[in-house]
């Protein structure tokens, strides 16, 4: 399609960041359904209504990305970077040239531009890289439409109060990708290097903030692997009371002496106390803000096992359903929008029907947490119908989002919480317990259980006799391993990364095997890294770096900072690192090429080796002709098993060999669907 | 642990080994996370001690084996402490 042969003239060209959420736009802005043509895979919707014609169109992501004009691996420190459209070889690059040829044309029929693009740093990026490379250098005359939901109502208003915005965040987008690639590609080369003078071929990659993530975990298992578990002891004497028993601790908790806790077992078997004090208080719960992103995270992990990639990924499809408002926000404050109406639109389906009647009888005011967000409100539910069936993670995730916006306008859970102290001797029990009197928000986001016990009725000076004293000994535990959540919270916490970025470093970080586990583990080829760098180049893994550079990336994106003064800062710093690390590169190799060469060799493992039974089949390359082939790691030492492999697609192990002949398995995926296959060519099942 | 082991690069002169693991040691005794380790493990005997009004150090390697959540690296420790105890 280009300009001339569109059945009318001038138009205004909108740009959305994905497919989904263009067809939302065009379905939204128009009365009637919009005509639909797919140029080069990219659907292109046109449209008219009382405002104007439009044409809307959308990239998939990124579509420029930066790349050293050098374009030599090898050579580092390289600071002289450019936007190209992405290289059509790599995977998220595949019809990217098509489009922005396509939106190229579309845009020089266009009278204006409207970027309609997540508003968020990345999605500005992405908008004005769009705008500024393919469509002539509009970036400063395009207008912006700003909306948090891919509602009718929002992005109508979005499109009307469209206006030029200012750069701040678009610039502190790029800027981030500067930064980015600046550290994580000098010193990855500066790595990869080093390790070639081990004589160890292998990309390793490290960035500014996977470097401090890793070295969080790491640190962990350092406590982990170096703890010691130290005996204590608690002490628990039963009481009873008109038939009732109830335990009760000594009141001092753990007891540091085997010695102490015979004594205070000793004095009080057998004995009678006396209620010293009695204390009973009501203690109200007030309901959890919205979920920000970073929250809803955590709470899925907590209660199905989500990943925080995951969860993102089905948030962010609900969003593009119209379902949930954008997630990838740090706000905990809900919009200034319609509750009630919001509250009934989502009472009209049966399962929200009974707890959100309850709300509308009363007043309409949410409990909101602190964190804010200039872009985005917290995420809400738009109470959207799906246009098409959800999946099982998709209705939890909505159901969650749900729930908990509910709850932030439901009455404070109200707690008993009654405190008896018993002294029987000169030993001190306590005995605590809390009891929920009112419900409140937990009848509607009761997601952590109800609890409540019996109490007995106890009054001070009563006289109560110990039925039973028990010692238990224990021992202290280390520290946990981190999960997913955990550390994302951590990274929250320490301020490393971004609300959107931080789920993928996880992600990535498990990817290129540096961590392993659903408690995570450091592997081999983590650890050296880590401690590598942290010999040769501590800025790498500094917290303090991350930090700093995101807080002036946050100054840029407010309108405050100075560009140029964080990159003179970064090239400073980073040519001094990398000059060490230069230097140093013998060191390096001898502290990681073990590792490396490990996880190389770990990830080309097939099997065990049947015909030998004590090596392992792995992928080989002929140097001769450059095929692969299986072959046994116990060649050198005479076993002389082999097998060809498919020269085409990617290969992967089954866990368990083959049930034939107990040669490996593997999965050879080359198209949509891997097919399986025994590597033995004389396995019987063949037959 | 396998990954304590280091690579050698050609024509470099190694240092002497850990004695739980191999890895490179300063010293010739044990490297600087077996160290690390085993000064753990020593702490964690001033603790035992007053917890038991009186523990032996054998007594104590053994229990403290037994363990566990014990680290990984105090067991490898508690390996070499008790052949130089035997």
């Amino acid at each position: 399609m280009s300009p001339k042969n569109m059945d009318f003239g001038g138009y205004a060209l909108v740009i959305c960041e994905k497919p989904d959420a263009a067809r939302r736009v065009a379905e939204a802005l128009s009365e009637t359904p919009p005509r639909v043509s797919v140029v080069e895979g990219v659907p292109v919707f046109q449209l008219e209504n009382e405002t104007g014609r439009y044409v809307v169109c959308a990239a998939s992501g990124h579509l420029y990305g930066l790349s050293d004009t050098i374009l030599n691996r090898r050579v580092y420190p390289v600071f002289d970077l450019e936007w190209f459209p992405l290289k059509p070889g790599r995977r998220e690059g595949r019809g990217v040239e098509g489009r922005i040829r396509h939106i190229r044309t579309l845009s020089k029929g266009a009278t204006s531009i409207i970027n309609a693009c997540d508003y968020d740093v990345e999605g500005n990026t992405i908008g004005y890289n769009i705008v500024r490379y393919a469509c002539g250098g509009k970036e400063r005359s395009a207008l912006r439409a700003r909306f948090s939901t891919l509602t009718r109502e929002e992005i109508k208003r979005a499109f009307r109060e469209a206006k030029v915005e200012g750069e701040n965040l678009a610039a502190a987008g790029r800027l981030r990708h500067v930064v980015d690639f600046l550290w994580g590609v000098n010193m990855s080369r500066a790595v990869g290097e080093s390790l070639r003078m081990g004589y160890v071929y292998r990309m390793v990659s490290i960035g500014r903030v996977q470097g401090p993530t890793l070295s969080f975990v790491v640190e962990r298992e350092i406590g982990i692997q170096t703890f010691v578990p130290v005996p204590y002891w608690v002490v628990t004497a039963v009481f009873r009371k008109d038939g009732v028993a109830f335990e009760a601790h000594y009141s001092i908790g753990r007891i540091s002496t085997h010695a102490e806790a015979s004594r205070v077992e000793g004095t009080c078997d057998g004995k009678t106390g006396v209620v010293s004090r009695l204390s009973s208080a009501m203690v109200r719960r007030p309901p959890p803000g919205p979920f920000n992103l970073g929250d809803l995270q955590k709470e899925s992990y907590r209660l199905f096992g989500y990943s925080p990639r995951e969860t993102l990924q089905i948030a962010e499809r609900l969003y593009l359903g119209a379902l949930i408002s954008y997630p990838r926000t740090s706000s905990q404050k809900l919009p200034n929008i319609d509750h009630r109406a919001l509250l009934e639109k989502i009472g009209r389906a049966p399962e929200y029907g009974t707890v959100v009647g309850r709300l509308l009888s009363g007043s309409l005011r949410p409990r909101e947490g602190v964190e804010t967000d200039t872009a985005h409100p917290a995420i809400y539910p738009t109470g959207g119908l799906p246009t098409r069936a959800l999946r099982t993670e998709e209705k939890r995730i909505l159901d969650l989002v749900t729930r908990r916006y509910a709850a932030c306008f439901a009455e404070d859970v109200l707690d008993e919480i009654v405190s008896v102290t018993i002294v029987v001797e000169d030993c001190e029990f306590d005995w605590v317990r809390r009891r929920v009197v009112s419900p409140g928000w937990l009848t509607m986001y009761g997601m952590g259980g109800i609890e409540g016990v019996a109490v007995p009725s106890l009054k001070e000076g009563d006289v109560v006799k110990v039925d039973s004293v028990r010692t238990e000994e224990k021992l202290s535990s280390g520290p946990p391993r981190y999960n997913q959540s955990s550390l994302l919270e951590k990274m929250e916490r320490e301020r490393i990364g971004t609300k959107a970025t931080r789920a993928d470093i996880i992600s990535v970080l498990l990817e290129r095997g540096y961590l392993t586990g659903e408690s995570l583990t450091p592997t081999p080829l983590g650890f050296s890294l880590i401690k590598a760098m942290e010999e040769y180049c501590p800025e790498i893994i500094s917290v303090d770096l991350t930090r700093e550079t995101e807080r002036q990336l946050e100054a840029i994106e407010r309108g405050t900072g100075s560009a140029p003064d964080l990159l003179e800062g970064l090239v400073e710093s980073l040519s001094r690192v990398l000059e060490r690390t230069k230097s140093s590169e013998l060191d390096i190799a001898r502290r990681m090429g073990h590792s490396v060469g490990e996880a190389a060799l770990a990830k080309s493992v097939l099997g065990p080796c049947p015909v030998c039974e004590s090596g392992k089949l792995r992928v080989v390359r002929s140097s001769r002709t450059r095929k692969r082939f299986a072959g046994c790691t116990n060649y050198p030492a005479g076993c002389k098993a082999s097998a060809p492999l498919p020269q085409r697609g990617v290969l992967r192990a089954a866990k368990r060999p083959c049930k034939n002949c107990k040669w490996p398995v593997v999965y050879v995926r080359m198209g949509r669907r891997p097919w399986r296959l025994c590597i033995n060519i004389q396995c019987p099942g063949k037959s | 642990m396998a990954f304590m082991y280091q690579y050698p690069v050609p024509g470099e002169v190694l240092s002497p080994k850990c004695k739980a693991c191999g890895r490179e040691s300063e010293d010739g005794e044990l490297c600087a996370y077996h160290a690390l380790a085993l000064a753990s493990l020593k702490r964690g005997f001033v603790d035992w001690n007053r917890a038991y009004s009186g523990i032996s150090w054998k007594d104590y390697l053994q229990r403290v084996k037994a363990i566990e959540g014990t680290g990984g690296w105090v067991k490898e420790v508690v390996g070499v402490e008790e052949g130089s105890v035997s």
